[in-house]
């Protein structure tokens, strides 16, 4: 099977001033030669610590960002030579829901506006239609639709991220990125969060990209697991496999780091020392290599290729 | 009758005069900490956790809000009879705070050198080289590598996790008694996280400060409170030694709070998440008797007539519950 997603050897650079008071630009090089694939159906749950380039990726797969290099391939198509037509379908059918469900709302808008704008975007039906179609969909994410001419500041945070899912559901999308979906919430919230995109995902038979920081709750979402560090994949893992299988020493570290609610569950890992680097000057070899436990001598000159070390499992390490 | 404790707070209720009306943002608040404990303040947000903190320090913003009764005894002194001169002074020197955002809470104009220097030249007089020299070994001591080239650098040099440390370093300079951390791990990445709770439990260890560490993350006061106070709509509504709250949870609410968490990575799978229904109610708007009643899947008669008392399942585990009615 062919899948509906396919980045290949992705890469994003940014110049950045160097200095304020200088006027030489460097590279930073947000996204580095990722390849990864998303089949139909399936929710991939990428994590990954601030600044490790998964916002971006997310950016960059609903073309709010153009890639520097390497190709994204939706749905047996390339992206990078699409013509207006063939461009406002794909937009039909990728949709994002962002993290901050406060910024990501037009204020001076109802929600009822905010959820059918992509209907009018598209000259989908006429207003009584929209009206209907965005009621529908205010019940399917647990609104009241008596709730159409209020506006979002009248809303929870938990209220205001399902006005996000009814919009991003509303063109009926085949790939929906969720960047940071629940990360602003409550913990009780979340969690009724969570539960209502997993029951849309198996209603709609949607496709998800899942990033989020928090490793517990993508492993709970997500068939499959990605882990990114300074703008690479470290790590490609199914969730049957996960914990069952030698991990990337920073998966590792990402695990022990997780404070668990269960007095005495004490780690054995010691946490990690340092910083994440700058990505404008990453370090030689494995990037990981200054912060890893497990480093030898050839982690600091070759940078390890990500390579699959048992079926559907992947890791860029010399260590394993 | 038992000795004094170290630090105790009697029925706190703090208010703000809103446009809407009166919110009662902490309402009758009481928990002790004996010295060197630390107590995990946990709750949602708009629980009142922060409120009870500011409200400690003396910092909530007047108006709108008013402390308007209770007691906060801290070295045989009631904290909310002091003079706004006596209060500086204890700030920083006996209490001092460690807030959530450390981007915002370091002056952005000033080297970090500068604000560590502070409190040593405020409240222990030191002069400007001897406070550097201070600053120096706290800085070297939070884990920060090479201070003495770190002093000339300004906050939006350092990364969040090293911010943080600069914080801590800050409210540690004059060793106070008492520590009250606000969400000092909220904004920091897991890994940057993880060495931040490490160095709090390590400076615990060393210098044996008291801490009132409120957080929203469990896991957080799994790993470092001694004992826990769970607050919903300003008020506590359980309150227990860590191990036992969370081996014999008994208020729906925490209940409710640990099983919507996703199970940690090294736990067995879920299908779904159990949640809470409803939302946390709006202050303005409370409930009649228990505050919880129209989300808890236990309620039953009284619930929605009066407000339940404490009642005491054993010597130190407090639940706000009719479930407990047995026990006295």
């Amino acid at each position: 099977m062919t899948p509906l997603l396919e980045l290949i050897d992705l890469e994003k650079n940014f110049k950045v001033k160097a200095s304020s008071f200088r006027r030489s630009r460097e590279t930073l090089t947000a996204v580095n030669r990722v390849n990864l694939e998303i089949r139909s159906g399936e929710c991939l749950g990428l994590v990954g610590e601030s600044g490790c380039g998964k916002t971006t990726l997310a950016r960059l797969i609903v073309r709010l960002e153009k890639p520097s290099k390497g190709r994204i391939i939706f749905d047996g198509q390339d992206l990078s030579n699409l013509n207006h037509k063939d461009e406002m379908i794909f937009r039909r059918r990728v949709q994002m829901i962002f993290q901050d469900p406060y910024s990501s709302l037009n204020p001076r808008k109802t929600v009822g506006s905010i959820i059918g704008e992509s209907w009018r975007i598209h000259s989908l039906g006429n207003s009584g239609e929209r009206r209907e179609k965005v009621m529908e969909l205010m019940e399917e994410v647990g609104l009241r639709p008596e709730f159409y001419s209020r506006y979002p500041h009248e809303f929870s945070g938990g209220q205001r991220q399902r006005v996000g899912i009814a919009r991003a559901l509303s063109l009926n999308p085949d790939l929906i990125v969720a960047d940071e979906p629940v990360s602003a919430l409550d913990v009780s919230i979340q969690a009724q969060v969570i539960n209502l995109l997993k029951d849309l995902q198996s209603k709609f038979n949607l496709t998800y990209l899942f990033i989020a920081h928090n490793l517990s709750l993508v492993r709970h979402v997500a068939d499959c697991i990605a882990v990114m560090y300074l703008g690479q994949l470290v790590e490609l893992v199914p969730k049957e496999l996960f914990g069952k299988v030698h991990h990337h020493p920073y998966t590792l570290a990402l695990l022990a780091s997780i404070p668990i609610a269960k007095p005495g569950a004490k780690k054995k890992a010691k946490p990690l020392l340092g910083d994440v680097p700058s990505p404008i000057n990453p370090p030689s070899g494995c990037t990981f290599h200054p912060r890893c436990p497990e480093q030898v001598e050839v982690c600091h000159t070759i940078p390890p290729e990500l390579r699959e070390v048992s079926l559907n499992h992947c890791i860029s390490c010399h260590r394993r | 009758m038992s000795p004094q404790p170290f630090f105790q707070v009697q029925d706190l209720t703090t208010v703000f005069e809103t446009r809407e009306g009166l919110i009662k943002a902490v309402d009758g608040v009481s928990f002790d900490l004996a010295e060197g404990e630390t107590l995990g303040l946990v709750g949602e947000s708009g629980c009142g956790k922060s409120v009870t903190a500011l409200s400690i320090m003396r910092l909530v913003p007047q108006p709108p809000g008013r402390i308007e009764s209770g007691r906060i005894i801290f070295g045989g002194r009631d904290l909310l009879q002091l003079s706004e001169e006596e209060m500086r002074h204890l700030r920083g020197n006996d209490i001092s705070m460690i807030f959530q955002e450390p981007m915002t809470s370091l002056n952005p104009v000033f080297t970090i050198g500068d604000q560590v220097a502070e409190s040593f030249r405020l409240h222990q007089g030191m002069t400007k080289s001897q406070a550097l020299k201070a600053s120096i070994e706290m800085l070297h001591q939070v884990g920060i590598p090479s201070p003495e080239k770190r002093i000339r650098e300004y906050p939006h040099n350092l990364s969040g996790g090293m911010r943080q440390r600069v914080m801590i370093a800050m409210a540690l300079a004059c060793r106070p008694q008492m520590m009250i951390a606000d969400e000092p791990t909220t904004a920091l990445d897991v890994t940057i996280q993880a060495q931040i709770l490490n160095l709090m439990n390590q400076l615990k260890e060393e210098i044996k400060t008291t801490i009132l560490l409120i957080t929203h993350n469990l896991g957080v006061v799994a790993e470092m409170a001694d004992k826990v106070a769970v607050m919903y709509t300003g008020r506590i509504v359980e309150y227990a030694p860590m191990e036992e709250l969370f081996d014999h949870t008994a208020h729906p609410y925490t209940l409710g709070l640990l099983h919507s968490l996703p199970p940690a990575a090294t736990e067995e799978m879920k299908d779904r998440l159990e949640t809470i229904s409803g939302i946390v109610p709006s202050l303005l708007d409370l409930p009649s008797g228990c505050k919880f009643h129209d989300r808890c899947p236990y309620a039953f008669e009284p619930c929605p007539i009066e407000e339940p008392p404490f009642y005491r399942l054993n010597n130190r585990h407090l639940v706000r519950c009719y479930k407990y009615k047995g026990f006295a």
